[in-house]
């Protein structure tokens, strides 16, 4: 049985993001405001709206809370909400962290991913060819390995020392979902096509696929001991189609799955007392739910 | 009508025009449609389009894309592969995906999608359905990705001027989709069969730019 709770936002909901610890769900409206909640539904943190109107954010550790509006990118502490740096940027068409949060991967239109210090110094560009399009980007803890998937279907595995890709692991279709396991040896790919593959990040090997879901993957989050590997699927393909959580035990090959009805929108995580659970988000609406696993 | 050259002629004739040093992958079949033809024409390059996240690898190498019976206005699309200096690209290696009619693409399987491999005087050919409005984009589209030695890869999405989204007037209305960069892309539409059996007929040029 899975507890539920509901959050209402003062105004719909533009970009939400996830703390690494799982502690707080942080979102930006459409009023250009900034909330954040505990993951136990509690209202934490409100900052007022800035100019130029923020547009997404995600969390850079549990310390940082970057914002991207339209030519900047800022660093916030996520505590009080005091900027600590802000940079130009052009061209952005996502942004990316590790758990650890140390740098952050921006994602130009370009098909290139520049890596930044929180403080606003670049650290180097990586580029593949053929790589455009990107959907998603994932860093390892520390950044020593970097996986980012374009639209072409392949994941380039970069080695974050260097810059250089290291593998390409070679997938049917793209994927949005990309994580890498804690100690960063695993990496986690929930593609489009609904298929949710492991592979080594060292070789670029394949390790295992994990049971198929019939629609798309939304995102995919491993615990913090590695062992267990949390998934959701998206009603995008068809947009009627009924979306699910899952949690996969790698050891055990046991699953726990959660009808989540139409959900266009959702992210997965793990609270810091190790139990998975799911976001859905609906206009204004949060809703929070714990996976048993 | 002139006898068909001979491939020696042909190669010689390639060799002093020096097209076997700009385009080394040619095939002797492929050089002998260009002579046929006349002199290279240099054609502009078909504008390019969003590859998309419904792409994927792998498609069977056919042109049935469409199950038997499928619902839907049935679709045939045909054309050539040039190059922008009017060099036909046999070989090349025509891949196209789209919506179902009900505007669902299968992530699955491989309805609605295909490789095909363009022929000695570049044609390629498909038979499939009109695809549906998918939920997020305002036009009906076929997604193409072509690739062939010595050029440029083109990633690109051919549009319908009957789309009803145009509403009949594709020149002014292309850009009511946000993805339909170019004009270009929007193509005629000929409707031919019986009144009860109609079938959609579309024409689509693909100029790829040389490497």
């Amino acid at each position: 049985m899975a507890a539920a709770r509901t959050i209402q936002a003062e105004a719909p909901i533009a970009d939400f993001a996830l703390s690494p610890s799982g502690s707080e769900i942080a979102a930006v409206l459409k009023n250009g405001k900034i909330q954040v909640w505990s993951v136990a539904g509690a209202p934490l943190r409100s900052w007022p709206a800035s100019v130029p109107p923020v547009e997404g954010l995600l969390y850079a550790g549990d310390n940082h809370i970057v914002t991207g509006a339209t030519g900047t990118l800022t660093v916030l502490e996520a505590a009080t909400g005091a900027r600590l740096a802000s940079w130009s940027a052009a061209d952005v068409q996502g942004v990316f962290a590790p758990a650890s949060g140390e740098l952050i991967a921006v994602v130009l239109g370009d098909g290139t991913v520049g890596l930044w210090k929180l403080e606003g110094t670049a650290v180097r560009t990586l580029r593949a060819p053929g790589l455009t399009e990107i959907t998603r980007v994932a860093l390892s803890r520390g950044g020593e390995r970097i996986a980012a998937c374009g639209t072409d279907a392949d994941v380039r595995l970069f080695d974050g020392k260097t810059g250089a890709v290291a593998h390409v692991v070679d997938l049917a279709m793209t994927s949005f979902a990309l994580d890498f396991s804690p100690d960063g040896r695993t990496l986690a790919v929930g593609s489009v096509d609904g298929r949710i593959t492991l592979w080594d990040a060292q070789t670029g090997g394949a390790k295992t696929e994990l049971p198929r879901y019939p629609v798309g993957v939304g995102a995919v989050a491993f615990s913090p001991d590695g062992v267990r590997l949390a998934s959701t699927s998206v009603s995008i393909n068809p947009a009627t189609s009924e979306a699910e959580a899952r949690v996969y035990d790698l050891a055990s090959r046991k699953e726990t799955s959660l009808p989540l009805g139409v959900s266009k929108w959702n992210a997965i995580g793990f609270a810091p007392d190790g139990r998975p659970f799911v976001v859905d988000i609906r206009a204004e609406t949060i809703s929070i739910r714990d996976l048993t696993s | 009508m002139p006898a068909p050259l001979s491939r020696r002629d042909l190669l010689e004739k390639c060799a002093a025009a020096g097209l076997l040093l700009i385009a080394p992958p040619f095939k002797a079949a492929a050089l002998a449609a260009h002579f046929q033809e006349g002199s290279l024409a240099p054609r502009k390059p078909t504008p390019g389009n969003e590859l998309g996240p419904f792409y994927k690898k792998r498609a069977p190498r056919s042109g049935k894309l469409a199950p038997e019976a499928a619902p839907g206005l049935p679709l045939a699309v045909s054309g050539r592969v040039f190059d922008t200096r009017g060099a036909i690209l046999a070989g090349a290696l025509v891949e196209v995906w789209h919506a179902s009619h009900a505007g669902i693409y299968d992530n699955q399987g491989y309805l609605y999608r295909g490789q095909l491999v363009a022929e000695n005087e570049g044609k390629f050919a498909f038979d499939s359905v009109m695809p549906g409005h998918y939920p997020g984009r305002v036009a009906q589209h076929v997604h193409f990705k072509v690739s062939s030695p010595g050029a440029k890869p083109l990633v690109t999405q051919m549009y319908f001027a009957t789309d009803p989204a145009f509403d009949g007037d594709p020149d002014k209305n292309f850009g009511k989709d946000p993805l339909v960069h170019n004009r270009e892309l929007v193509r005629p539409v000929e409707i031919t069969g019986d009144p009860g059996a109609p079938r959609a007929l579309v024409t689509f040029e693909l100029v790829l730019e040389r490497a």
